[in-house]
């Protein structure tokens, strides 16, 4: 990896909103946007509705923790991951990220469906963050991870979406990142496959700082989580110890009667 | 990782600040500048791929049209032939690479959607490696303008070092014609089919095709505000060894200097909010 990482990572969220601006087909047109302006004022906002996808949420995250995600779709689950990652600046709010972020919301990011299995490892790589010459050095390692053997030689777009997977899988869990953005674990495949996997990704996971996991599987959440965060309407509902989250969660959910 | 949009917290807006935040997202982009080799030379690649001939396929296209307009020319409007086939040459090669950045600005970050709503990476990688694509298919064109000059030799003189600075000039505007088309085009989508209808009336009233001597005294004024009109001539006249004006220069040079503020600026005020408009 390039660059020197910071001594520790760190994840500071103090009171981050995150608004989506929904777009009528009238509010993305310029012609419509300048006849408003000759319109006078009454009509100025009707066109453009916001959904509130995080609400005034804070948040500390130190080195060695493992933080899990859950609520209900729509909860803001990706929109926070992707806060994290810098996809998305908050309006309001302060946010800080030391450290290197790895987001695994699309693992094949980056590659060229159009090149070689070869290729696209380099690709993947240098997407990554990784230079040229690092990304050569650890191709071969990963092309033995991937077991594609003669297929790397040819284009991806002639591969099975499973081996795309363990392509992509393969790339994406060589890196050192810092901090660890997923939406869902991340795993390639079939079933003699997949015990490699979870074993690379447990490497993976030694190698990083911080973890910040979305998914709807419990046992996974238990399983590489410490912390958990429960994200109702956008906001923090509860934040505490993985099992004790995950069980008034799960409460919640089998009784839903409950709502606010 | 790689470079993504810097942050930091939201204040009120100031011109220094605009200006800081645009400078700190290019600079930002251009860090990423192996994601913009990658993403540039994906189109080269991919036509390399499926032909030995690759990108010349698309550059012996230009060479028929150049030999077909430079033909009428001389055939039905009676102009001599070394005089028209070099300019119509050069002229059609350094229009396409103008063209290109406009129309290709228009959805350098709609089509970039999925890779920017995935990963926090400086939008302008995508400027970038725009630029550096249209660069490398004007490198394939030059052939053309190569064969023609060897053909019929116009005077070229010592004066075609000056080509140098302006295509140096050129490509900074044509970074900030871009920029400024990608981040209007991603909040109002109907400006992508403006741009495309508005860059092919450009074509006609710029002398691309025709010389601004033909033009009767009285219209002069319709090529000498038009900054496509500055930057081909300060790009084309090295290249013919024509004269170029001190107003073509002049004019390029301050076009250069206010889209440069104007890109800076617009860049680092919608920095936050441009990743919501896609």
């Amino acid at each position: 990896m390039s660059g020197s990482s910071p001594s520790s990572a760190r994840i500071a969220l103090d009171n981050i909103t995150v608004e989506f601006p929904v777009y009528t087909a009238r509010a993305r047109s310029l012609r419509a946007a300048l006849a408003r302006q000759l319109g006078g004022a009454l009509q100025r906002r009707e066109n453009t509705v916001t959904v509130r996808a995080l609400h005034q949420l804070s948040l500390r995250l130190e080195d060695g923790d493992r933080l899990a995600l859950v609520g209900a779709n729509g909860a803001g689950k990706t929109t926070l991951l992707r806060v994290i990652a810098g996809v998305y600046p908050p309006l309001a709010g302060r946010i800080e990220v030391s450290g290197k972020v790895a987001s695994f919301t699309d693992l094949t990011l980056g590659m060229d469906f159009e090149a070689t299995g070869w290729e696209n490892i380099i690709y993947r790589c240098v997407f990554l963050g990784l230079s040229f010459a690092q990304a050569r050095e650890l191709a071969p390692s990963i092309a033995e991870f991937t077991e594609l053997g003669e297929y790397l030689d040819v284009p991806v777009r002639t591969y099975s979406q499973g081996m795309v997977l363990r392509l992509a899988f393969a790339v994406s869990t060589s890196i050192h990142p810092d901090i660890l953005v997923m939406d869902e674990m991340i795993s390639a495949g079939d079933p003699q496959f997949a015990d490699k996997a979870v074993r690379r990704v447990g490497e993976l996971l030694e190698r990083s700082r911080i973890l910040v996991m979305a998914s709807q599987v419990p046992a996974i959440l238990k399983a590489y989580c410490t912390k958990a965060l429960w994200l109702e309407h956008g906001e923090a509902r509860l934040l505490g110890p993985v099992a004790e989250v995950l069980e008034q969660y799960e409460q919640s959910c089998r009784m839903p009667a409950a709502q606010p | 990782m790689n470079s993504p949009v810097p942050q930091s917290a939201s204040a009120g807006w100031s011109l220094a600040r605009a200006l800081a935040d645009g400078w700190a997202e290019c600079a930002a982009g251009l860090a990423n500048w192996r994601i913009a080799h990658l993403d540039g030379t994906a189109i080269l690649r991919r036509r390399y791929a499926r032909s030995a001939l690759g990108q010349f396929w698309l550059t012996l296209s230009t060479g028929a049209s150049i030999a077909a307009l430079g033909a009428v020319w001389t055939i039905l409007w009676k102009q001599p032939a070394h005089e028209i086939f070099p300019y119509i040459a050069v002229s059609m090669v350094l229009w396409g690479f103008m063209n290109t950045l406009v129309i290709e600005g228009a959805n350098a970050f709609v089509n970039q959607a999925h890779t920017l709503s995935n990963q926090g990476l400086a939008v302008s990688t995508f400027i970038y490696s725009l630029l550096y694509k249209a660069v490398l298919v004007l490198l394939h064109d030059a052939v053309i303008i190569v064969l023609v000059l060897l053909v019929f030799q116009p005077p070229i003189g010592l004066d075609a070092w000056r080509f140098v600075p302006a295509f140096a000039l050129t490509l900074v505007a044509g970074f900030c014609v871009s920029y400024l088309t990608a981040m209007l085009c991603a909040r109002y989508r109907d400006v992508i089919l403006l741009a495309t209808t508005l860059m092919q009336l450009m074509f006609y009233v710029t002398p691309v095709l025709w010389r601004a001597d033909f033009l009767p005294a009285q219209y002069r004024w319709i090529i000498e505000v038009n900054p496509f009109t500055a930057f081909l001539s300060i790009l084309r006249d090295p290249l013919l060894g024509h004269p170029t004006t001190a107003h073509a220069w002049w004019y390029a040079l301050a076009a250069t200097a206010v889209l440069v503020l104007a890109t800076l600026i617009a860049a680092g005020t919608v920095r936050r909010r441009l990743i919501y408009w896609i």
